[in-house]
Protein backbone atom coordinates (compact mmCIF):
# COMPACT_ATOMS: atom_id res chain seq x y z
CA UNK A 1 0.00 0.00 0.00
CA UNK A 2 1.24 3.61 -1.11
CA UNK A 3 2.34 5.87 2.03
CA UNK A 4 0.19 8.67 2.93
CA UNK A 5 1.71 11.79 3.42
CA UNK A 6 0.40 14.85 4.85
CA UNK A 7 1.58 18.78 4.48
CA UNK A 8 3.52 20.52 7.61
CA UNK A 9 3.01 24.10 8.02
CA UNK A 10 6.23 25.54 7.65
CA UNK A 11 5.75 28.54 9.70
CA UNK A 12 5.81 28.21 13.63
CA UNK A 13 2.63 30.09 15.22
CA UNK A 14 3.07 30.34 18.64
CA UNK A 15 0.18 28.19 20.47
CA UNK A 16 -1.94 31.09 22.69
CA UNK A 17 -4.34 28.34 24.00
CA UNK A 18 -6.05 30.83 26.54
CA UNK A 19 -8.37 32.51 23.28
CA UNK A 20 -9.74 29.15 22.07
CA UNK A 21 -9.56 26.53 25.27
CA UNK A 22 -10.24 27.63 28.93
CA UNK A 23 -12.87 25.71 31.61
CA UNK A 24 -14.73 28.40 32.50
CA UNK A 25 -15.72 32.00 31.41
CA UNK A 26 -17.74 34.56 33.02
CA UNK A 27 -21.03 36.04 30.80
CA UNK A 28 -21.94 39.68 30.84
CA UNK A 29 -23.85 39.45 34.22
CA UNK A 30 -20.98 37.79 36.23
CA UNK A 31 -22.01 34.32 36.28
CA UNK A 32 -19.63 31.27 35.51
CA UNK A 33 -20.52 28.79 32.45
CA UNK A 34 -18.41 26.23 31.74
CA UNK A 35 -16.19 26.63 28.40
CA UNK A 36 -16.44 23.82 25.86
CA UNK A 37 -13.47 22.66 24.37
CA UNK A 38 -13.03 23.33 20.72
CA UNK A 39 -11.94 21.67 17.51
CA UNK A 40 -9.92 24.90 16.83
CA UNK A 41 -7.73 24.39 19.73
CA UNK A 42 -7.08 20.68 18.69
CA UNK A 43 -5.84 21.99 15.47
CA UNK A 44 -3.70 24.33 16.58
CA UNK A 45 -2.17 21.45 18.57
CA UNK A 46 -2.12 19.51 15.48
CA UNK A 47 -0.32 22.43 13.22
CA UNK A 48 1.98 23.27 16.40
CA UNK A 49 3.08 19.29 16.47
CA UNK A 50 3.75 18.95 12.73
CA UNK A 51 5.15 21.60 12.17
CA UNK A 52 7.99 20.59 15.19
CA UNK A 53 8.36 17.08 13.02
CA UNK A 54 8.34 18.31 9.86
CA UNK A 55 10.96 21.50 10.40
CA UNK A 56 12.24 21.52 14.38
CA UNK A 57 12.95 17.83 13.70
CA UNK A 58 15.52 18.93 11.31
CA UNK A 59 18.07 18.24 13.82
CA UNK A 60 21.93 19.08 13.13
CA UNK A 61 23.99 15.29 14.33
CA UNK A 62 27.19 16.74 14.14
CA UNK A 63 29.02 19.69 13.62
CA UNK A 64 32.89 20.53 13.87
CA UNK A 65 34.65 23.29 12.80
CA UNK A 66 38.73 24.63 12.83
CA UNK A 67 40.69 27.65 12.21
CA UNK A 68 42.30 27.82 9.21
CA UNK A 69 45.92 26.92 10.53
CA UNK A 70 44.27 23.73 12.15
CA UNK A 71 43.15 22.43 9.21
CA UNK A 72 44.17 18.82 8.03
CA UNK A 73 46.18 18.78 4.80
CA UNK A 74 46.01 15.55 4.54
CA UNK A 75 43.58 12.71 3.91
CA UNK A 76 42.36 11.14 6.99
CA UNK A 77 39.98 8.06 7.22
CA UNK A 78 38.04 8.88 9.37
CA UNK A 79 38.67 12.44 10.22
CA UNK A 80 35.48 13.00 12.37
CA UNK A 81 32.96 10.54 14.07
CA UNK A 82 30.16 10.54 16.27
CA UNK A 83 27.45 8.84 17.47
CA UNK A 84 24.11 9.07 18.41
CA UNK A 85 20.60 7.88 19.89
CA UNK A 86 18.93 8.39 16.60
CA UNK A 87 14.90 8.39 16.96
CA UNK A 88 14.11 9.48 12.98
CA UNK A 89 13.14 6.82 10.98
CA UNK A 90 14.18 6.09 7.21
CA UNK A 91 14.00 8.42 4.87
CA UNK A 92 15.69 11.30 5.87
CA UNK A 93 17.37 13.10 3.62
CA UNK A 94 20.81 14.78 5.25
CA UNK A 95 23.05 17.20 4.20
CA UNK A 96 26.68 17.27 4.94
CA UNK A 97 27.32 21.18 4.51
CA UNK A 98 31.42 21.92 4.27
CA UNK A 99 33.71 24.77 4.17
CA UNK A 100 36.68 23.73 2.41
CA UNK A 101 39.95 25.20 1.58
CA UNK A 102 41.93 24.32 -1.33
CA UNK A 103 44.36 21.99 -1.12
CA UNK A 104 48.12 22.55 -0.85
CA UNK A 105 49.43 19.38 -2.05
CA UNK A 106 48.85 15.99 -3.31
CA UNK A 107 47.66 14.26 -6.47
CA UNK A 108 44.63 12.27 -7.55
CA UNK A 109 40.89 13.31 -6.68
CA UNK A 110 40.33 14.86 -3.89
CA UNK A 111 36.95 14.58 -2.05
CA UNK A 112 35.35 14.05 1.22
CA UNK A 113 32.69 11.19 1.50
CA UNK A 114 30.68 9.57 4.26
CA UNK A 115 33.41 6.82 6.19
CA UNK A 116 32.54 3.01 4.48
CA UNK A 117 30.13 4.87 1.45
CA UNK A 118 32.79 6.31 -1.15
CA UNK A 119 29.64 6.99 -3.35
CA UNK A 120 28.24 9.32 -1.00
CA UNK A 121 30.69 12.03 -1.64
CA UNK A 122 31.26 15.48 -2.22
CA UNK A 123 32.12 17.09 -5.78
CA UNK A 124 36.00 16.34 -6.67
CA UNK A 125 38.28 19.28 -5.61
CA UNK A 126 41.69 19.03 -7.27
CA UNK A 127 42.77 22.27 -7.81
CA UNK A 128 45.96 22.58 -5.44
CA UNK A 129 46.83 26.41 -4.90
CA UNK A 130 50.62 27.96 -4.46
CA UNK A 131 49.78 28.80 -1.13
CA UNK A 132 46.26 28.32 -0.01
CA UNK A 133 44.82 31.92 1.46
CA UNK A 134 42.41 32.30 4.07
CA UNK A 135 39.66 33.51 3.29
CA UNK A 136 40.14 33.77 -0.46
CA UNK A 137 40.55 29.65 -1.10
CA UNK A 138 37.27 29.00 1.06
CA UNK A 139 34.23 27.45 -0.63
CA UNK A 140 31.04 26.36 0.76
CA UNK A 141 29.85 22.54 -0.54
CA UNK A 142 28.03 19.81 0.18
CA UNK A 143 26.62 15.73 -0.07
CA UNK A 144 23.83 14.82 0.75
CA UNK A 145 22.17 11.24 0.59
CA UNK A 146 18.44 9.95 1.53
CA UNK A 147 19.63 8.23 5.02
CA UNK A 148 18.16 4.96 6.04
CA UNK A 149 17.80 2.87 9.10
CA UNK A 150 15.85 2.07 12.05
CA UNK A 151 15.94 4.39 15.17
CA UNK A 152 18.90 3.45 17.69
CA UNK A 153 22.44 4.24 18.81
CA UNK A 154 24.48 4.96 15.28
CA UNK A 155 27.82 6.15 14.58
CA UNK A 156 29.07 7.62 11.77
CA UNK A 157 32.09 9.31 10.63
CA UNK A 158 33.44 11.32 7.71
CA UNK A 159 36.52 10.74 5.88
CA UNK A 160 38.68 12.84 3.88
CA UNK A 161 40.82 11.83 0.33
CA UNK A 162 44.33 13.07 -1.36
CA UNK A 163 44.42 16.45 0.60
CA UNK A 164 40.63 17.50 0.90
CA UNK A 165 40.49 20.24 3.61
CA UNK A 166 37.68 20.86 5.78
CA UNK A 167 37.26 23.89 7.92
CA UNK A 168 33.99 23.08 9.09
CA UNK A 169 31.22 20.10 8.32
CA UNK A 170 27.88 20.76 9.58
CA UNK A 171 25.67 17.77 9.43
CA UNK A 172 21.54 18.53 9.22
CA UNK A 173 19.03 16.69 8.11
CA UNK A 174 16.78 18.43 5.64
CA UNK A 175 13.22 19.58 6.81
CA UNK A 176 10.47 17.17 5.43
CA UNK A 177 7.62 19.49 4.36
CA UNK A 178 5.32 16.06 3.89
CA UNK A 179 5.24 13.70 6.52
CA UNK A 180 4.06 10.27 6.03
CA UNK A 181 1.91 8.88 8.42
CA UNK A 182 2.94 5.43 8.96
CA UNK A 183 6.94 6.30 10.30
CA UNK A 184 6.91 9.47 11.11
CA UNK A 185 4.37 9.79 14.72
CA UNK A 186 2.12 12.39 12.78
CA UNK A 187 -0.50 13.81 14.84
CA UNK A 188 -3.77 13.73 12.58
CA UNK A 189 -6.18 15.62 14.50
CA UNK A 190 -9.83 14.08 13.86
CA UNK A 191 -11.89 16.74 15.39
CA UNK A 192 -14.57 18.02 14.00
CA UNK A 193 -16.11 22.24 14.37
CA UNK A 194 -19.19 21.54 16.02
CA UNK A 195 -19.10 18.25 17.47
CA UNK A 196 -18.26 17.30 20.86
CA UNK A 197 -14.30 16.59 21.50
CA UNK A 198 -13.67 12.74 22.35
CA UNK A 199 -11.15 11.03 24.50
CA UNK A 200 -9.66 9.03 21.64
CA UNK A 201 -8.97 12.28 19.59
CA UNK A 202 -7.15 13.68 22.87
CA UNK A 203 -5.07 10.75 23.84
CA UNK A 204 -3.73 10.09 20.05
CA UNK A 205 -2.74 13.87 20.41
CA UNK A 206 -1.10 13.09 23.75
CA UNK A 207 0.91 10.33 22.24
CA UNK A 208 1.86 11.66 19.04
CA UNK A 209 3.25 14.91 20.95
CA UNK A 210 5.04 12.96 23.27
CA UNK A 211 6.90 10.90 21.00
CA UNK A 212 7.94 14.01 19.80
CA UNK A 213 8.75 15.45 22.95
CA UNK A 214 10.78 11.95 24.24
CA UNK A 215 12.13 10.99 21.06
CA UNK A 216 13.66 14.38 19.12
CA UNK A 217 16.18 16.51 21.20
CA UNK A 218 19.14 18.07 20.46
CA UNK A 219 22.62 17.42 20.65
CA UNK A 220 23.55 19.39 23.56
CA UNK A 221 27.48 19.44 23.43
CA UNK A 222 29.81 17.61 20.56
CA UNK A 223 33.76 17.73 19.52
CA UNK A 224 35.64 15.27 17.33
CA UNK A 225 39.08 14.89 16.98
CA UNK A 226 40.53 14.69 13.32
CA UNK A 227 41.52 11.11 12.98
CA UNK A 228 41.30 8.61 16.09
CA UNK A 229 44.81 7.18 15.88
CA UNK A 230 46.89 10.41 17.10
CA UNK A 231 49.47 9.79 20.27
CA UNK A 232 49.55 13.92 20.88
CA UNK A 233 51.59 15.03 24.06
CA UNK A 234 49.58 17.42 24.99
CA UNK A 235 45.82 18.73 23.90
CA UNK A 236 45.25 19.79 20.27
CA UNK A 237 43.08 18.80 17.19
CA UNK A 238 44.34 15.64 17.38
CA UNK A 239 43.40 14.30 20.37
CA UNK A 240 43.37 14.73 24.09
CA UNK A 241 45.85 13.12 26.18
CA UNK A 242 46.03 12.11 30.27
CA UNK A 243 48.94 10.13 31.93
CA UNK A 244 47.91 11.24 35.05
CA UNK A 245 47.05 8.76 38.23
CA UNK A 246 45.04 12.34 38.92
CA UNK A 247 41.99 14.06 37.07
CA UNK A 248 42.85 16.43 34.87
CA UNK A 249 40.87 18.52 32.59
CA UNK A 250 41.46 17.53 28.84
CA UNK A 251 40.85 20.66 27.18
CA UNK A 252 44.01 22.14 28.95
CA UNK A 253 45.74 18.54 30.66
CA UNK A 254 46.45 20.80 33.98
CA UNK A 255 42.46 22.11 35.92
CA UNK A 256 42.06 19.40 38.63
CA UNK A 257 38.63 20.75 39.44
CA UNK A 258 35.34 22.28 37.66
CA UNK A 259 34.75 25.72 38.19
CA UNK A 260 33.12 28.65 37.06
CA UNK A 261 35.54 29.39 34.70
CA UNK A 262 37.98 26.06 33.95
CA UNK A 263 37.94 25.19 30.60
CA UNK A 264 34.70 23.35 29.01
CA UNK A 265 31.84 22.90 26.95
CA UNK A 266 29.19 25.20 26.66
CA UNK A 267 25.67 24.32 25.93
CA UNK A 268 22.02 25.84 26.83
CA UNK A 269 19.25 24.19 28.51
CA UNK A 270 17.31 27.28 30.14
CA UNK A 271 13.39 26.25 30.66
CA UNK A 272 14.43 22.17 28.92
CA UNK A 273 13.45 20.24 32.22
CA UNK A 274 10.10 19.03 32.93
CA UNK A 275 8.09 19.35 35.98
CA UNK A 276 7.73 22.39 38.36
CA UNK A 277 11.48 23.69 38.30
CA UNK A 278 11.00 24.89 41.86
CA UNK A 279 12.04 21.57 42.89
CA UNK A 280 14.82 19.43 41.80
CA UNK A 281 13.63 17.20 39.73
CA UNK A 282 12.28 20.15 37.57
CA UNK A 283 15.67 21.94 37.38
CA UNK A 284 17.23 18.52 35.63
CA UNK A 285 17.44 17.91 31.99
CA UNK A 286 19.11 14.59 31.37
CA UNK A 287 21.82 13.88 29.41
CA UNK A 288 23.11 10.81 27.61
CA UNK A 289 27.43 10.69 27.09
CA UNK A 290 29.92 8.93 24.55
CA UNK A 291 33.40 9.39 24.53
CA UNK A 292 35.53 7.78 21.98
CA UNK A 293 38.91 6.63 23.44
CA UNK A 294 41.89 4.55 23.67
CA UNK A 295 44.58 3.53 25.82
CA UNK A 296 48.10 3.51 25.14
CA UNK A 297 49.52 -0.08 23.29
CA UNK A 298 50.64 -2.44 26.28
CA UNK A 299 48.78 -1.13 29.31
CA UNK A 300 49.32 -1.65 32.41
CA UNK A 301 45.69 -0.18 33.84
CA UNK A 302 42.79 1.51 32.09
CA UNK A 303 41.78 5.15 31.52
CA UNK A 304 39.05 6.70 32.79
CA UNK A 305 37.15 10.08 32.21
CA UNK A 306 34.80 12.13 34.65
CA UNK A 307 32.23 14.32 32.91
CA UNK A 308 31.53 17.16 35.51
CA UNK A 309 28.22 19.24 35.24
CA UNK A 310 26.53 22.24 37.00
CA UNK A 311 26.03 21.84 40.85
CA UNK A 312 22.96 22.93 40.85
CA UNK A 313 22.36 18.86 41.83
CA UNK A 314 25.02 17.56 44.45
CA UNK A 315 27.77 14.97 42.49
CA UNK A 316 26.16 15.88 39.15
CA UNK A 317 29.43 13.50 37.40
CA UNK A 318 29.38 10.69 35.27
CA UNK A 319 32.60 8.03 35.05
CA UNK A 320 33.27 5.91 32.30
CA UNK A 321 35.92 3.66 33.28
CA UNK A 322 37.33 0.50 32.50
CA UNK A 323 38.63 1.85 28.94
CA UNK A 324 41.28 -0.47 27.97
CA UNK A 325 40.82 -0.97 24.27
CA UNK A 326 44.18 0.24 22.27
CA UNK A 327 42.30 1.69 18.79
CA UNK A 328 40.08 3.79 19.20
CA UNK A 329 36.47 2.49 20.81
CA UNK A 330 33.02 4.19 21.44
CA UNK A 331 32.22 3.68 25.41
CA UNK A 332 29.01 5.27 26.38
CA UNK A 333 27.35 6.31 30.35
CA UNK A 334 24.74 3.49 29.75
CA UNK A 335 22.29 4.34 31.70
CA UNK A 336 24.17 6.88 33.93
CA UNK A 337 22.83 10.13 33.52
CA UNK A 338 24.24 13.90 33.69
CA UNK A 339 21.94 16.89 34.54
CA UNK A 340 22.29 19.96 32.60
CA UNK A 341 20.43 23.21 34.76
CA UNK A 342 16.97 24.48 33.58
CA UNK A 343 17.10 27.50 35.77
CA UNK A 344 19.89 29.75 34.56
CA UNK A 345 20.84 31.06 30.71
CA UNK A 346 23.96 31.41 28.93
CA UNK A 347 24.91 34.60 30.73
CA UNK A 348 24.98 32.83 34.00
CA UNK A 349 28.80 33.12 35.65
CA UNK A 350 28.45 30.84 38.33
CA UNK A 351 29.25 27.16 39.02
CA UNK A 352 25.33 26.34 38.27
CA UNK A 353 25.64 27.61 34.66
CA UNK A 354 25.34 24.82 31.82
CA UNK A 355 29.17 24.06 31.11
CA UNK A 356 30.38 20.42 31.13
CA UNK A 357 33.64 19.90 32.32
CA UNK A 358 35.67 16.58 30.77
CA UNK A 359 38.61 15.40 33.07
CA UNK A 360 40.57 11.80 32.63
CA UNK A 361 43.46 9.63 34.31
CA UNK A 362 44.86 6.78 34.22
CA UNK A 363 44.85 3.82 36.99
CA UNK A 364 48.64 2.76 36.10
CA UNK A 365 51.11 6.53 35.11
CA UNK A 366 53.00 4.04 33.06
CA UNK A 367 50.04 4.66 30.39
CA UNK A 368 48.39 7.31 28.58
CA UNK A 369 44.43 7.61 27.47
CA UNK A 370 43.86 9.26 25.18
CA UNK A 371 40.00 11.02 24.02
CA UNK A 372 39.12 11.66 20.34
CA UNK A 373 35.76 12.69 20.54
CA UNK A 374 32.85 13.45 23.15
CA UNK A 375 29.45 13.69 22.76
CA UNK A 376 26.03 14.61 24.77
CA UNK A 377 22.51 14.09 23.85
CA UNK A 378 19.71 15.21 25.68
CA UNK A 379 17.12 12.50 27.05
CA UNK A 380 13.63 12.44 28.69
CA UNK A 381 14.53 9.79 31.28
CA UNK A 382 15.51 10.99 34.70
CA UNK B 1 -1.77 37.77 23.70
CA UNK B 2 -1.14 34.83 26.37
CA UNK B 3 1.64 32.56 25.02
CA UNK B 4 3.43 30.89 27.72
CA UNK B 5 6.94 29.41 26.50
CA UNK B 6 8.56 28.96 29.44
CA UNK B 7 6.16 26.16 31.41
CA UNK B 8 8.18 23.15 31.62
CA UNK B 9 6.68 20.19 30.46
CA UNK B 10 4.35 18.50 32.36
CA UNK B 11 3.44 14.37 31.78
CA UNK B 12 -0.13 13.91 31.19
CA UNK B 13 -1.54 10.44 32.11
CA UNK B 14 -3.71 8.63 29.36
CA UNK B 15 -7.06 10.38 28.61
CA UNK B 16 -9.86 7.94 29.17
CA UNK B 17 -12.89 9.87 29.59
CA UNK B 18 -14.95 12.19 27.06
CA UNK B 19 -15.77 14.48 29.93
CA UNK B 20 -14.92 18.25 29.26
CA UNK B 21 -13.02 18.25 32.56
CA UNK B 22 -10.71 16.05 31.07
CA UNK B 23 -10.36 17.38 27.58
CA UNK B 24 -9.58 20.95 28.39
CA UNK B 25 -6.84 20.56 30.71
CA UNK B 26 -5.26 18.31 28.99
CA UNK B 27 -5.45 20.78 25.61
CA UNK B 28 -3.73 23.52 27.77
CA UNK B 29 -0.85 21.94 29.25
CA UNK B 30 0.31 20.22 25.34
CA UNK B 31 -0.29 23.69 23.85
CA UNK B 32 2.39 25.05 27.00
CA UNK B 33 4.54 21.95 26.29
CA UNK B 34 4.71 22.16 22.66
CA UNK B 35 5.31 26.17 23.00
CA UNK B 36 8.08 24.88 25.76
CA UNK B 37 9.83 22.46 23.43
CA UNK B 38 9.52 24.95 20.29
CA UNK B 39 11.59 27.81 22.59
CA UNK B 40 13.73 25.42 24.82
CA UNK B 41 13.91 21.72 25.08
CA UNK B 42 14.09 21.20 21.11
CA UNK B 43 16.26 24.11 20.42
CA UNK B 44 18.99 23.76 18.30
CA UNK B 45 21.93 23.99 18.76
CA UNK B 46 24.27 26.14 16.15
CA UNK B 47 27.75 26.06 16.73
CA UNK B 48 29.66 23.84 19.32
CA UNK B 49 33.35 24.51 18.72
CA UNK B 50 35.37 22.46 20.73
CA UNK B 51 39.21 23.44 20.51
CA UNK B 52 41.68 21.39 22.79
CA UNK B 53 44.90 22.84 23.94
CA UNK B 54 42.93 26.42 22.85
CA UNK B 55 44.27 26.27 19.32
CA UNK B 56 42.06 28.69 18.31
CA UNK B 57 43.44 32.13 18.47
CA UNK B 58 43.70 35.58 17.66
CA UNK B 59 46.29 37.34 15.41
CA UNK B 60 49.69 37.87 17.60
CA UNK B 61 50.45 41.72 16.96
CA UNK B 62 47.47 42.97 15.50
CA UNK B 63 44.19 44.99 16.70
CA UNK B 64 42.32 44.96 13.60
CA UNK B 65 39.54 42.61 13.42
CA UNK B 66 40.54 39.19 11.99
CA UNK B 67 38.16 36.44 10.63
CA UNK B 68 38.96 33.06 12.60
CA UNK B 69 36.49 30.57 11.92
CA UNK B 70 34.25 30.61 8.62
CA UNK B 71 30.86 28.12 8.89
CA UNK B 72 28.54 26.15 6.56
CA UNK B 73 24.98 27.04 6.64
CA UNK B 74 23.11 25.85 9.80
CA UNK B 75 19.17 25.93 8.25
CA UNK B 76 17.08 27.27 10.94
CA UNK B 77 12.83 26.69 11.26
CA UNK B 78 10.81 29.57 11.52
CA UNK B 79 10.10 30.82 14.76
CA UNK B 80 13.48 31.21 15.67
CA UNK B 81 14.92 34.96 15.98
CA UNK B 82 17.76 35.08 18.23
CA UNK B 83 20.85 33.45 19.16
CA UNK B 84 22.05 32.64 22.73
CA UNK B 85 25.99 32.01 22.85
CA UNK B 86 28.83 32.16 24.45
CA UNK B 87 32.42 30.98 24.84
CA UNK B 88 35.91 30.05 26.96
CA UNK B 89 39.31 31.04 26.70
CA UNK B 90 41.81 33.23 28.00
CA UNK B 91 44.90 36.06 27.18
CA UNK B 92 48.18 34.34 26.31
CA UNK B 93 50.47 35.50 29.23
CA UNK B 94 50.27 39.42 28.80
CA UNK B 95 50.49 42.71 31.21
CA UNK B 96 47.26 43.59 32.89
CA UNK B 97 44.78 45.38 31.11
CA UNK B 98 45.28 43.56 27.77
CA UNK B 99 41.95 42.33 26.21
CA UNK B 100 40.74 40.75 22.85
CA UNK B 101 37.14 41.36 21.80
CA UNK B 102 35.73 37.87 19.73
CA UNK B 103 32.57 38.80 17.83
CA UNK B 104 30.03 36.51 16.35
CA UNK B 105 28.43 37.34 12.92
CA UNK B 106 24.96 35.78 11.89
CA UNK B 107 24.94 36.69 8.56
CA UNK B 108 21.72 35.96 5.80
CA UNK B 109 24.63 35.19 2.92
CA UNK B 110 28.14 33.35 3.00
CA UNK B 111 31.29 36.07 3.26
CA UNK B 112 33.10 36.03 0.46
CA UNK B 113 36.37 34.61 -0.40
CA UNK B 114 38.44 37.74 0.16
CA UNK B 115 41.83 38.26 -0.64
CA UNK B 116 42.77 38.91 3.48
CA UNK B 117 41.07 37.40 6.78
CA UNK B 118 40.88 41.60 7.71
CA UNK B 119 37.38 41.76 8.00
CA UNK B 120 35.65 44.32 5.60
CA UNK B 121 31.86 44.98 6.55
CA UNK B 122 31.53 46.41 3.32
CA UNK B 123 31.55 42.70 2.45
CA UNK B 124 28.93 41.80 4.79
CA UNK B 125 24.92 41.04 3.62
CA UNK B 126 22.06 41.40 5.65
CA UNK B 127 23.72 40.48 9.54
CA UNK B 128 23.97 41.29 12.86
CA UNK B 129 26.81 40.79 15.74
CA UNK B 130 27.45 40.59 19.30
CA UNK B 131 30.82 40.39 20.93
CA UNK B 132 32.78 39.11 24.32
CA UNK B 133 36.14 40.01 25.55
CA UNK B 134 38.38 38.21 27.43
CA UNK B 135 40.92 39.91 29.57
CA UNK B 136 42.12 36.87 31.69
CA UNK B 137 45.22 35.25 31.43
CA UNK B 138 43.45 32.82 33.30
CA UNK B 139 40.59 30.88 31.88
CA UNK B 140 37.68 32.31 31.73
CA UNK B 141 34.20 31.83 30.92
CA UNK B 142 32.61 35.86 30.80
CA UNK B 143 28.79 35.98 30.65
CA UNK B 144 27.25 34.45 27.75
CA UNK B 145 25.29 37.19 25.36
CA UNK B 146 21.30 36.97 24.15
CA UNK B 147 21.33 40.01 21.95
CA UNK B 148 22.61 38.66 18.85
CA UNK B 149 19.51 38.60 16.01
CA UNK B 150 19.42 35.68 13.45
CA UNK B 151 19.27 36.73 10.16
CA UNK B 152 18.38 34.01 7.59
CA UNK B 153 18.57 33.97 3.46
CA UNK B 154 15.81 32.38 1.82
CA UNK B 155 16.51 28.97 2.65
CA UNK B 156 16.02 29.51 6.32
CA UNK B 157 19.64 29.30 6.16
CA UNK B 158 22.09 31.69 7.99
CA UNK B 159 26.13 31.86 7.92
CA UNK B 160 28.05 32.18 11.24
CA UNK B 161 31.20 33.79 11.37
CA UNK B 162 33.68 34.68 14.36
CA UNK B 163 36.18 37.69 14.73
CA UNK B 164 38.68 38.53 16.86
CA UNK B 165 40.40 41.74 17.74
CA UNK B 166 43.35 42.43 19.98
CA UNK B 167 43.55 45.36 22.32
CA UNK B 168 47.01 45.80 21.74
CA UNK B 169 49.59 45.40 18.93
CA UNK B 170 52.60 43.77 21.88
CA UNK B 171 54.04 40.99 20.87
CA UNK B 172 52.00 37.83 22.89
CA UNK B 173 49.23 39.74 23.30
CA UNK B 174 46.67 37.56 22.00
CA UNK B 175 43.55 35.56 23.14
CA UNK B 176 43.26 31.62 23.20
CA UNK B 177 39.88 30.06 22.50
CA UNK B 178 38.70 26.61 24.76
CA UNK B 179 35.65 26.21 23.36
CA UNK B 180 32.49 28.73 21.37
CA UNK B 181 29.04 27.57 21.47
CA UNK B 182 25.26 28.85 19.92
CA UNK B 183 21.82 28.38 20.21
CA UNK B 184 18.77 29.62 18.08
CA UNK B 185 16.56 30.79 20.13
CA UNK B 186 12.89 32.11 20.11
CA UNK B 187 12.13 36.29 21.29
CA UNK B 188 9.24 36.08 23.86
Amino acid sequence: MASQRITAARTWTPIDIDGICRNYSLDKNGVAFRYKATAAAVEALVTGINHLLAYNNARISFQQCCDFETRQVSGVDPLYQWTLNEQNENGRVQHWRMVIASRSSGTGNAYAHRYGYTSVRTPYQNYTAYTPQFPADCRHTMLEFVRGGARGLISDALTTVNGYSIIDVCVQDEPTPTLDITIDDVALGGAVSGQEIVANVIEDLRQAFYAVRANYLPVLFSWSAQGATGSPASPSAIGCVSGSATFTNVLDNASATRTADSPGIMCNALRAGRGDPSKTDGTKVPVALAILARISTSPSGTGEYRIIGPDHVASNQVDITGISATTATWYTSGSDRLYMNSTVGVDDVTTARNKIDVLGRVTNAADDVYCYAIRGWQTIDL
Amino acid sequence: MTVDYSRQLRWLTAVETAADDAVTPALREMAYAINNYKAHAGALKILDGVFPGAHVQSADGLTGEIIELILAMRRIPDGYDRIHWNLCGKMNAAPSGQTCTWRLYSMSSPYPPHTTDVLDTTLLSVYSSSAITISSTSSQCPAGKTDLKLSRGSADGTYLMLTSQNSSSGSGHYSQLYSVSATAQVLY
